[in-house]
């Protein structure tokens, strides 16, 4: 039994409250038919119905035989398709998983609460006759309080009351559902501790809330869920070791998804912080009291970026904790690799002690002045990488020396294949001196090849050594790095922006060779342009994405938003 | 002066004296184009020859949705400078243009004066030579190779920057000489040596001709017998002169649209009216495809389709709208990188088509195509069969008359009936395995 009192934490009509203690895992929907109405109405709808797509799928035989079908249900039920699904949908919706005895494959457990009794009612009353057509196959049971049961030979067990139902093969476990509905206390799903935690952590008024009981599971495969000690894959390390080391020790793994009128959340979270894992994984948390990566620097045209903060010089130092030995001798020929490019300098006492924790990689829309009047036909976003610097003098001279080489070798192999060399010139911009890569030769014309969409530029920006393919979005970063540093940094590891609505006017501007694309696969040219200009629509209507993480002592969590207009 | 008609072997068919079949309709589009649907074989068998002929051989405007997508598709090549793209545009090319016998006379001219894209590393320049070639498939063969040695992907391909006045480069000159103009044992060590110092400052810059006179050598040459201060262009006409030349082109034209192994005397003939046409593409092609010697029955499926005619016909002639991109990979397994040939004597073509490797690699296409979408979409075999007669025989007559060269033989027609008979699933999965079989036949892979 568990402590009552923790009720008080958790939404008074939450469907997790009726379900039984002892699941792997529950999902609970809320309103769903809300959000489907939602959809309907939304501006995305609209552009959906209106797309050659859609135009098209309405004529195949399959729509043709869905639509069938809901005339038939329509019929059966006396209301239509909406009316139904605002009676079933529009309540509360939970499914939760308990193991079973003797097998692998766990026992499900459905609890619907519909919006309105009389609803329900009469669905129930128009599906009465084809119970009665089942004959010995159905047993109907009236009992006592109002309860009506349905046993389905062996293979399933329902029961029905006012307005909710509920449904499982195994009677046992339904009716401790409808003790739990009829007001009993005991054995709440809720109140086990891995589901109390995840509700304190996440919440508990969500649109959809899905739960996993990783104690539960640890105890049903094993201590790490499978999780190796030693990664074989030195960047599956860098990005998910840490994280899959938190969830052999998390109790739960929890998510959510919450929807409105102008977006669109989902997070997905474990229990723990940092200071729960061994020293070796901890390299990857950015500290809860003292921040982490930086928001992507706001430059015009900004069409996303990712910044990622972590203590990569502690990850390369723990490296033979955290790789099998085989792959250990791929780091020796990096740093063979790396001396190359740096010449008498060494990656792990030189390098990467230069370093700081965050990097940062933004796609902007670039600009083609520098060309003297052409453009490149095939338009590409201006990329760059920003290194925080430990050591910002080293660091910047390091990555200078960098830039320095690799413009070399490229003019090796731009004298192999016949493409312009690069001469590397400096320019200075608001006092700071940027190095770029201009061809030996301006070209000619308007519509110029794709290789000059790249004008490689460096530069070190205080503590910052920045990175790009084009003049124009180095420039830019500059102006962003010289305003005064944005208030203090959000506490987060991984940070992903995506602008969909700068995505689509990059798009746009190489519709002809999206739509050549789509002639390669074998579709006409006209019916290809319709089909991706309806795609840009449907990516204008979206402002921002986002993917971060965040970090407390207590938890971390991934959190996918989308905001649309 | 008015050139006497070909007489012979090359004699045009007396078609009041022959009856014009839907056989000599299906031959004539399949040596003539890359396969032929069942619409187009009815189309030619109602025209006639002459007027199917005339067709193929005079220029025919070209739709406005082709035109739309070739244009797409060439400025996606020019713009990514990707060599996958702009094969991707030629396929479209040789699949959907309205002028298919000039597609694949470029395809031939491209394989004889066969340059990659893997050295010459410029889609613009590969174009361009592409357009050269298109411009004179039924052109002239003697402006071609005009045009072939100032071309600027010829120029890159054949090192000519490297033929400077004090160190003459030969492999410019003996390639025009060993492959493009007149087959091996027909030059001297000597001409070679000569010529090359003819096309000394016949260099490239950005991807275009450009004469270098400073690194010309102009001083006294001599090239088969002839002596004088020679100039490339020069050493062009002299090879053009040469009796090899025509008898060189006319083994290669008669090895790819009549049959494998010509005889002497068939050579002879045709380098007659080569000659006498002074190499003009469309008066010797008219000849030839309405000759005595093409169309008879010796030479019916006779030459091993290449990959193109392989990959390209089958979808042709199952009304399929090909995947450019996934054709493309077929056909380079199968061994034929269009822009990109083997070597600089091109694909070998014939028998060399064949290996063990590649005859599995027919049979994995003809899987990929009768069983999957990889390759572009095929008309529904089941639609194709409604209406008609749905009896095995009649079925697999209606698929093995459109996919083969010749009728089978009595028991492989037998087999395909019986198959058809006992196979189970819907009316298209029963035809789709039947096209499978049809073309994992011995039969298939020939024309």
């Amino acid at each position: 039994m568990w402590p009552t009192c923790a009720a008080e934490a958790i939404k008074s009509d939450s469907l997790a409250r009726v379900l039984p203690s002892g699941a792997l895992g529950f999902v609970e929907v809320d309103n769903l038919a809300g959000q489907i109405q939602r959809l309907r109405q939304s501006q995305l709808m609209k552009l959906v119905l209106e797309s050659p797509e859609y135009q098209e799928a309405i004529k195949t035989p399959q729509y043709k035989q869905g639509m069938a079908f809901i005339k038939v249900a329509e019929t059966i039920l006396d209301m239509d398709v909406w009316k139904a699904s605002d009676t079933l949908l529009g309540g509360q919706l939970a499914l939760a998983l308990y193991p079973k005895a003797d097998s692998k494959a766990p026992e499900p457990l459905l609890i619907l609460r519909a919006s309105e009794a009389a609803g329900l009612e009469k669905i129930r009353l128009r599906l009465m006759p084809f119970v009665a057509l089942a004959g010995d196959k159905i047993q109907r049971k009236e009992e006592a309080g109002g309860l009506e049961t349905f046993q389905l030979e062996d293979k399933l067990f329902v029961a029905l009351k006012q307005n909710w139902m509920v449904a499982s093969p195994r009677r046992e476990l339904a009716l401790r559902a409808v003790g739990l509905l009829n007001g009993q206390k005991d054995g709440v799903l809720a109140f086990e501790p891995p589901f109390a935690k995840l509700r304190e952590q996440m919440g508990t008024s969500h649109f959809v809330q899905v739960g996993v009981n990783l104690e539960a599971l640890r105890t049903a495969i094993n201590a790490r869920m499978n999780v190796p000690a030693q990664f074989d894959n030195g960047a599956a390390s860098l990005l998910f070791q840490a994280v899959a080391e938190l969830a052999t020790r998390s109790p739960y793994f929890g998510a959510t998804l919450d929807v409105d009128d102008k977006g669109f959340s989902l997070v997905t979270g474990l229990a723990g912080g940092p200071k729960s894992l061994a020293p070796e994984h901890q390299w990857y948390f950015s500290d809860p009291k003292t921040g982490g990566t930086a928001p992507l620097p706001a430059v015009p045209g900004l069409i996303g970026g990712i910044g990622l903060y972590s203590d990569f010089s502690a990850w390369y130092r723990n490296r033979e904790k955290l790789l099998v030995e085989r792959v250990q001798p791929e780091f020796d020929k990096f740093e063979s690799g790396i001396k190359t490019l740096l010449p008498g300098r060494d990656f792990a006492d030189d390098i990467l002690p230069a370093l700081g924790r965050t990097i940062t990689l933004v796609a902007a829309h670039q600009t083609y002045t520098h060309l003297g009047g052409g453009e490149p036909a095939m338009k590409l976003p201006g990329f760059g990488l920003v290194f925080d610097l430990a050591k910002p003098q080293e660091g910047g001279d390091l990555f200078q020396l960098l830039f320095q080489t690799i413009a070399t070798l490229t003019n090796f192999g731009a004298a192999e294949s016949g493409n312009q060399p690069w001469v590397m010139v400096a320019e200075s911009y608001k006092d700071i001196s940027i190095s770029l890569m201009r061809h030996l030769k301006k070209p000619a014309g308007k519509q110029l090849p794709v290789v000059y969409n790249f004008m490689p530029c460096a530069a070190r920006v205080g503590n910052r050594f920045v990175l790009t393919s084009s003049p124009s979005l180095c420039k830019q970063l500059v102006d962003a790095f010289q305003k005064p540093a944005p208030a203090a940094p959000i506490n987060k590891n991984l940070n992903i922006e995506l602008f969909p609505t700068e995505l689509a006017l990059l798009a746009e501007r190489n519709l002809d060779l999206l739509t050549a694309r789509a002639v390669q696969s074998g579709k006409d040219a006209e019916s290809s342009k319709r089909g991706i200009e309806g795609i840009l629509k449907l990516m204008r209507t979206v402002d921002t994405i986002k993917l971060y993480s965040t970090v407390k002592e207590d938890r971390f969590q991934f959190r996918l938003e989308g905001q649309w207009k | 002066m008015s050139i006497e008609k070909p007489s012979g072997i090359l004699a045009p068919v007396d078609w009041q004296q022959r009856t014009w079949s839907r056989a000599e309709a299906k031959h004539l589009l399949w040596r003539a184009q890359f396969g032929a649907s069942a619409q187009e074989i009815a189309r030619v068998h109602a025209d006639g020859p002459a007027k199917t002929l005339a067709r193929l051989l005079a220029p025919q405007p070209e739709s406005t949705a082709f035109t739309a997508a070739d244009s797409l598709l060439h400025r996606a090549a020019m713009d990514t400078g990707s060599a996958d793209d702009l094969k991707a545009w030629w396929l479209h090319r040789l699949f959907h243009s309205a002028n298919p016998l000039t597609e694949k006379l470029t395809l031939f001219w491209h394989n004889h004066f066969a340059t990659s894209i893997a050295k010459v590393r410029s889609t613009a320049a590969m174009s361009t030579q592409n357009g050269l070639c298109r411009r004179e498939a039924l052109g002239s063969f003697r402006r071609l190779l005009h045009g072939m040695t100032q071309d600027g992907a010829m120029l890159v391909w054949l090192d000519g920057n490297a033929n400077r006045r004090r160190h003459a480069n030969e492999n410019f000159a003996r390639e025009i000489m060993e492959l493009f103009a007149l087959g091996e044992g027909n030059y001297s060590e000597k001409d070679i040596k000569e010529a090359a110092r003819a096309f000394t400052g016949w260099h490239v810059r950005e991807d275009q001709y450009w004469f270098n006179r400073a690194q010309h050598d102009e001083g006294i040459k001599t090239v088969f017998g002839k002596t004088g201060a020679l100039g490339g262009g020069e050493v062009v006409d002299l090879c053009l002169a040469q009796k090899a030349c025509p008898r060189f082109l006319a083994t290669k034209l008669l090895r790819a649209f009549v049959l494998p192994q010509p005889t002497e005397a068939m050579v002879a003939a045709l380098a007659a009216r080569l000659r006498a046409h002074d190499f003009a593409m469309a008066a010797v092609m008219g000849e030839l495809l309405a000759s005595e010697l093409f169309h008879g029955i010796q030479t019916r499926g006779t030459i091993i389709k290449g990959p193109a005619e392989l990959a390209l016909g089958a979808l042709r002639a199952l009304d399929g709208q090909p995947n450019l991109r996934t054709v493309n990979a077929v056909m380079s397994l199968l061994g034929q990188d269009i822009f990109q040939p083997a070597t600089v004597k091109g694909w070998e073509g014939g028998r060399m088509w064949i290996t063990s490797a590649s005859l599995l690699q027919r049979a994995n296409f003809a899987a990929a195509l009768t069983g999957t979408n990889q390759l572009g979409s095929i008309q529904s075999p089941d639609a194709r069969a409604r209406g008609a007669d749905t009896a095995p025989a009649a079925i697999v007559a209606h698929y093995t008359d459109l996919l083969l060269a010749r009728p089978p033989a009595q028991e492989s027609r037998q087999r395909l009936e019986s198959y058809f008979a006992d196979a189970t699933g819907d009316g298209a999965d029963r035809i789709r395995g039947l096209l499978h079989l049809i073309m994992a036949m011995p039969e298939f892979q020939l024309m």
